[in-house]
């Protein structure tokens, strides 16, 4: 081998785990499913904004399916979140059920809640009870907000037990602006 | 939906995430919790740890604390980052 001019620190340059955390974001992705009940399951994608290269957040590591804080000599290592931008994380899906009786109107409330948070603005009637909305992805592609980034395990087809980060919570963020959707491009011909 | 805690809100407003008035939105939907949690402070006193508490006798769980109970609560917070040392 020959001299080259090049350094590497497994601790600091080797792989980083994602963080777990509350990191500002924009809607990127929308799906829905529709069931024969006429339930809807709603899978959001957000990718984590610039601004995460603000932030400085405890350094974690993934142990198996946990993530754990990274101690060096005892002490919690703090490191930026820049890394963490750009990254996409789907929130765990949100359920909204039609033809609710008064008694289960609570299993819509996280939906409710969630698109709330994202910035929608539901009507409510003349007893100011909210009439909830089948959200779009026009309404919300590009949409700012807060997300908590946390481990969620679930069973796949096989039946296996698998863990990712997913979004478990969506927050206000009203400082943060929408994002213009890219706009479709046109095919050459 | 959860709650962001004190320590998150100020870490994202150190970041220049979000402001002052995103704060007081963030607080009067009821989505910042009123406590610090999560880190303990500890002083030594020669025989083991003391683990100082602010405690507020008859604030119950249907009960808000006051915007003074809130603001003590960060000074005395802010007295245990001087004083005391954080448990890693």
């Amino acid at each position: 081998m020959k001299d080259f001019n090049a350094k590497f620190e497994e601790s600091s340059d080797g792989y980083q785990s994602a963080n777990p955390g509350k990191y500002p974001s924009h809607v990127s992705a929308f799906d829905v499913r529709t069931f024969e009940t006429g339930s809807k399951v709603f899978n959001i994608e957000f990718t984590l904004a610039e601004e995460c290269k603000n932030m400085e957040v405890e350094k974690y590591q993934r142990s198996g399916n946990e993530y754990i804080p990274f101690a060096k000599d005892g002490k919690v290592e703090i490191i930026s979140a820049g890394f963490m931008t750009g990254k996409k994380y789907f929130s765990a899906g949100v359920w909204l059920t039609p033809n609710l009786a008064k008694e289960e109107r609570w299993k819509n409330r996280k939906y409710k809640e969630f698109f709330s948070n994202i910035g929608i603005e539901f009507p409510t009637d003349k007893d100011g009870i909210v009439e909830l909305q089948e959200v779009e992805e026009e309404d919300v592609i590009g949409m700012p907000a807060l997300v908590d980034v946390q481990s969620y395990t679930y069973t796949n087809k096989d039946g296996e037990e698998k863990t990712s980060l997913r979004v478990l919570s969506v927050f206000p963020w009203n400082d943060g602006n929408r994002i213009e959707p890219p706009k479709d491009t046109d095919v050459p011909f | 939906m959860g709650r962001l805690t004190m320590k998150e809100v100020d870490d994202l407003k150190k970041a220049n995430i979000l402001d002052d008035k995103a704060v007081k939105e963030l607080e009067k939907k009821n989505l910042v919790g009123t406590r610090s949690r999560g880190i303990k402070y500890y002083f030594e006193n020669g025989k083991g740890k003391v683990y100082p508490q602010l405690y507020f006798k008859g604030l119950g769980k249907k009960t808000k604390p006051s915007k003074d109970m809130t603001v003590l609560r960060q000074e005395f917070n802010k007295l245990l980052d001087k004083y005391a040392t954080k448990e890693q």
